[in-house]
């Protein structure tokens, strides 16, 4: 489904007033807790609002569904509505709409791959292991696994993707809190009812750990078969170390618990860019154990050809090469210049290409947005640019290469790191010097 | 579900616990005696380091066990166990995981409320015996898996003593014959014993978990992916494989996987993929953590960490050495990294030889001993500092300045008299006032702030020989100090007063009273006082000087174990430079830390005594003058132990540079930045005291030098 001026017109008039009032707070960058005092309901009936309002936008499994991407959505169509705060949160302060890539580039544009899809599918579904899937950020691992999930349903799969961007950060810390809202998700999701309120559920005996699983064993997985239980952006976990571990945990203990029959067709799939090594707890068996890693990779040449073939490109391999060269084969800057190409039909391969790497150029927001983030940690700045100093792989410690390597700036290569594209190199080298 | 299909490119499950009926599981010797001993309803418990199989183990255990008709359940700790449980959790926990894994018919819940009046653990108790046994009628098993997880709760004995309760019952009540458990986890029972008489471990049984050998691999189900490849003669590259990975479940599986996966020819060479797939850049390739698994319980509990690694050094060193029974023994076996063949402690396997080299051990040791000499924060003298602590100096500090002028007031107003007056002055009470509050202050700062440990443990904890001789030293020589002033101010200062100005009849009324209401004051200063900050000085000195030596020590043994271990090296130098420079620098920051507390007590000392020559010695008795004198010169006695200390780091410096020499490191530099000038210039940079302390240091030079100028003139 391609939104346009006129069907999301539609679509935002359908929206009933309540629920309106709750998103235009939302634009107006208040907090989920903020609205509900506001408007003198429950939190919890403001997540689940918003999730209607997202599910009116975004078909259900066609599309990204974090919360940035309704703000885009909204700058592009209706910008009045959004606050400077929101604008400044999603790193999109003085967007040129011209620069945007296609929302749903994932539809029109979207290349199959139909190798990595076929080896993520048996994995899911042949392999005994929790499937990790990996890659770096914006190289469409989300649209990858919606796509699965949405061939899996028609299997008769019960696929949910539940994306660690719907829970609010400030639970990361509550592991009760957390894991309460993820089984209060997963019965949204799934539109189940439980003759027994959620919240005075979680108020019996228990650890909150065996209290998610004796509710799951209890409500959830008897109502549904083959459930397959996907977690996209485990990422915004990592920072709470403490937590994580324990959600890893309690991800290791569900598959142990296979051998249940209850249990047995419940499939786990974390998704995240990269993970930390965190020496958490030696006196508990890691989810690395029982862990089956798929990599994600950028585009291939031949990848790429096809996707200039869906924008009606005609370029010449060389000049796809050239592309190439300065972006590497990461799909979203791929996509950002091709659209960009088509709407400014005048310009060519060549200039875009001489612009990149500045401020003006088409990844000028993107630059800035890394800039800003390299700028506000002293340690990982300076290792970056050892980074780009060196023209050979270096190694650098743990965090700071997660880092790095999370927001897509970094390749690894061994134990060691380089550079993930040249368009990096070029500006950084650039503007992280010039602003010591 | 799973595809057992030898085609498929994950035939051999790299990871996690292999599935009942997998067909790459090779039966060991382990699987046999666990089956029966459970059968036979005795205790048994799988200790042994991560990924050797167990959970694979307990998952065959638990179906053959099943299919010979007994109720089994596992009970997976690391589902139930999270940071700051409760007992009433835990036991919660166990007994709902019993009631889902039995599928029994109870609400837990309503069964836990209506027991309220037991302890948590009989209530478990009571559950197992009043529901599971009379809802299950065969034989029970339950495996405790993870058990590992226990060991930060310390109530854990309280469970096994549980555990041991229902093995005891045996005897009296038949039923309890039919429940058995199985522990498996990666432990020693040590760890999980803290009272010998509650542990269930003396009773049970240990499994022995053994690695894959060659013959049992080859007649399993291993070998039927690499007959499916057309690889010639099968069962000779499995043992190869068995020889590289020395029968490790977990590398086995990945090696046949890796085998299968890469190889194009019909002899595919293992060494070659080994060195590829496994040990090159091995921190990338260990998807699964298993080699960092094994690095960090080396090295990350830094506890015993030295000891691990000088064990497994040894192993290296020998191959094989003796068992001992040792605790790092114990946690090498845990690791996984060593095994015990023939009664002899070796490393696994070859691939843990190249990966964990001697070189490794030799680079996690250097660093380890950063640690070991590192500056730790409750060395340093605030750590204890809080409001509450300054309010009490505060009120000790007036209280003590108020006794003492109240004292000045009635010698020098209330019942003075003309001698007196005389004899100190109009002026006295203010100058013996202003000597008062500086001695206060300053000695409230240095033994309440500065030196607040040492005042502690020589006045208050006494725990030491050393503080406590301090201590009775110091009363001693308080007593002695009274006696003297007491004699002083009763008899010998009025005589002299009144040798001195002999006119005036009333002896009590004009020369002893004005003594008498002085001596609160003498007293406060030198004994309450000077006495303190006297015998502390010279005690913390004392210690300094001790932990001086003792880094010294360290230091000289440090550089003979650099020296012995590098000089066969070739192209040493740059670590050698880097270590000694590394050691060194910490050295030399403890040193600068030490004798950089002594510059607050020489200042304020100097503080004092030129109060003292300039007006205050007017005011002062020729005997309170010498005794002030005395005084004074035992600090000399803190400042030459440390002048001391300088000479043992000149001492240690001229090692440094003979050791550093040898290797052909650049000496010069190392010199320059380490020799003694350098330091005294970095405790000047960092110490106004210092500052403050020359400077009046060349003032009373130049005022007495004017002085003797102007005397010799006239």
């Amino acid at each position: 489904m391609i939104i346009n001026q006129e069907d999301f017109n539609k679509i935002y008039n359908e929206i009933p007033l309540q629920r309106r009032k709750i998103l235009h707070l939302y634009l107006e960058g208040y907090n989920n807790k903020d609205i509900a005092k506001k408007l003198g309901i429950v939190p919890n009936t403001i997540s689940s609002q918003m999730r209607n309002i997202r599910d009116a936008f975004f078909n259900k499994f066609e599309m990204a569904r974090d919360k940035d991407k309704l703000i885009e959505l909204f700058l592009q169509y209706k910008p009045d509505l959004v606050s400077d705060k929101r604008r400044y949160e999603i790193g999109k302060e003085d967007l040129k709409p011209q620069y945007l890539a296609p929302l749903n580039y994932a539809d029109g544009y979207y290349i199959e791959r139909p190798e990595v899809e076929s080896q993520c599918t048996n994995a899911i579904l042949q392999i005994n292991s929790v499937i990790a899937i990996r890659g770096s950020r914006k190289v469409g691992k989300t649209v990858l696994i919606n796509r699965i999930l949405h061939k899996l349903t028609e299997q008769n799969y019960k696929p949910i993707n539940l994306s660690f961007q719907q829970f609010d950060s400030s639970d990361f810390n509550d592991l009760g809190k957390l894991l309460k809202n993820f089984c209060q998700t997963i019965l949204d999701e799934l539109n189940l009812t439980v003759e027994e309120n959620l919240d005075k559920y979680w108020q019996r005996i228990g650890t909150e750990k065996s209290k998610c699983t004796t509710f799951l064993e209890k409500y959830i997985l008897p109502q549904v078969n083959n459930l397959i239980l996907c977690l996209d952006d485990f990422d915004l976990l990592f920072p709470n170390p403490e937590t994580c571990g324990e959600f890893e945990g309690l991800l290791r203990f569900w598959h142990e618990r296979k051998t249940r029959p209850l249990w047995s067709n419940l499939r786990l799939v974390v998704i995240y860019s990269t993970h930390p090594y965190l020496t958490l707890n030696i006196n508990q068996s890691p989810l690395a154990n029982v862990r089956l890693p798929i990599e994600l990779p950028e585009f291939t040449l031949e990848e790429v050809k096809k996707l200039a073939e869906r924008y009606e490109h005609k370029f010449t391999t060389q000049q796809i090469q050239e592309l190439m060269n300065m972006v590497g084969g990461h799909p979203n800057l791929i996509n950002l210049a091709f659209s960009h190409l088509k709407i400014n039909q005048n310009t060519t391969v060549e200039k875009l290409l001489a612009d990149a790497p500045t401020q003006e150029g088409i990844y000028g927001n993107l630059l800035r947005e890394n800039l800003l983030a390299l700028n506000q940690n002293l340690e990982v700045k300076e290792a970056f640019k050892h980074v780009i100093q060196s023209t050979n792989p270096i190694s650098l410690n743990n965090t700071i290469t997660y880092q790095l390597n999370r927001r897509g700036l970094v390749k690894l290569q061994g134990d060691k790191v380089e550079i993930s594209c040249l368009l990096y190199r070029l500006y950084f080298s650039k503007f992280l010097t010039e602003n010591l | 579900m799973n595809n057992f299909d030898e085609n498929n490119q994950n035939f051999y499950n790299k990871s996690g616990v292999l599935h009942s009926d997998d067909p790459t599981y090779v039966k060991r010797e382990a699987d046999e005696q666990l089956y029966h001993k459970l059968k036979n309803g005795e205790l048994c418990y799988v200790f042994n380091a991560r990924q050797m199989g167990k959970s694979s183990l307990r998952r065959r255990t638990q179906q053959r066990l099943e299919e010979s008709g007994f109720a089994c359940v596992d009970l997976d700790f690391s589902g139930i166990i999270e940071k700051n449980i409760t007992p009433e959790y835990f036991y919660f926990g166990i007994l709902t995981e019993l009631v889902s894994g039995f599928n029994l018919q109870v609400d837990e819940d309503n069964w836990w409320k209506k027991h309220n009046k037991l302890a948590f653990s009989s209530r478990l108790g009571k559950f197992i015996q009043e529901v599971l046994l009379t809802e299950i009628s065969q034989g029970i098993v339950i495996f405790f898996d993870e058990i590992d997880t226990l060991i930060d709760l310390d109530w854990r004995d309280d469970f096994f003593s549980l555990m041991r309760y229902f093995y005891n019952k045996r005897a009296d009540n038949q039923q309890y014959k039919r429940l058995t458990f199985c522990f498996l986890g990666v432990m020693t029972p040590s760890d999980l014993i803290q009272d010998k008489n509650k542990t269930p471990f003396n009773i049970g049984y240990s499994v022995n978990l053994t690695g894959f050998t060659a013959e049992k691999a080859v007649n399993s189900g291993l070998i039927k992916g690499l007959q499916h490849k057309e690889i010639e003669n099968p069962a000779n590259i499995l043992s190869e494989i068995i020889f590289w990975t020395g029968g490790q479940p977990f590398l086995t599986q990945k090696l046949c996987q890796i085998t299968v996966n890469n190889c194009d020819t019909k002899q595919p060479n293992i060494k070659d993929l080994v060195d590829k797939f496994i040990i090159n850049k091995w921190e990338t390739q260990d998807e699964q953590n298993h080699l960092k698994t094994i690095r960090d319980r080396l090295i990350y509990n830094e506890k015993g960490a030295e000891n691990r690694l000088e064990l497994y050094q040894q192993i290296l060193n020998y191959e094989k050495i003796d068992l001992d029974g040792s605790n790092e023994e114990i946690e090498l076996r845990l690791s996984g990294l060593a095994v015990v063949k023939e009664n002899k402690l070796q490393v696994y396997n070859p691939i843990y030889k190249s990966i964990f080299t001697e070189e490794w051990v030799e680079m996690q040791l250097d660093y380890l001993s950063v640690f070991k000499n590192d500056i730790k924060l409750e060395d340093l003298p605030f750590n204890d500092f809080n409001s509450k602590h300054l309010f009490k100096l505060w009120g000790i500090g007036s209280i003590l300045l108020l006794v003492s002028s109240l004292s000045l007031l009635g010698s020098y107003h209330w019942f003075t008299s003309q001698p007196w007056l005389l004899r100190f002055t109009e002026n006295g009470f203010w100058i013996e006032l202003c000597r008062s509050i500086i001695l206060i202050t300053f000695i409230m700062y240095m033994m309440g702030i500065i030196w607040f440990k040492e005042f502690e443990s020589v006045v208050i904890k006494r725990e030491s020989k050393w503080a406590k001789r301090c201590f009775w030293g110091g009363i001693g020589f308080a007593f002695v100090c009274f006696y003297f002033m007491f004699k002083h101010h009763v008899i010998i200062g009025p005589n002299e007063l009144q040798n001195k100005y002999p006119t005036f009849d009333n002896y009590w009324q004009t020369y002893i009273i004005p003594y008498l209401s002085y001596l609160p004051y003498s007293f406060i200063n030198y004994v309450v006082m000077g006495i303190p900050l006297v015998i502390v000085s010279i005690y913390s000195a004392g210690e300094d000087f001790l932990k001086n030596s003792k880094m010294f020590y360290e230091l000289l043994k440090r550089l003979k174990e650099i020296t012995q271990r590098y000089s066969t090296r070739i192209g040493a130098n740059i670590s050698v430079n880097y270590l000694i420079n590394r050691d060194f620098n910490q050295y030399s920051l403890t040193f600068i830390n030490i004798i950089s507390r002594y510059t607050t007590l020489f200042l304020g000392l100097e503080i004092v005594r030129t109060f003292e020559s300039v007006w205050g010695f007017k005011t002062l008795s020729d005997a309170a003058q010498q005794w002030t004198s005395f005084m004074y010169c035992t600090t000399i006695i803190t400042l030459m132990i440390n002048l001391w200390q300088f000479s043992t780091y000149q001492k240690i410096l001229a090692q440094a540079s003979a050791c550093l020499s040898k290797f052909n490191c650049n000496i010069q530099i190392f010199e320059s930045n380490f020799k003694i000038q350098k330091i005294w210039a970095r405790i000047l940079n960092s110490h106004l005291n210092m500052w403050l302390l020359i400077i009046l240091l060349m003032f009373n030079f130049w005022r007495k030098f004017f002085d003797s100028l102007m005397m010799f003139i006239n």
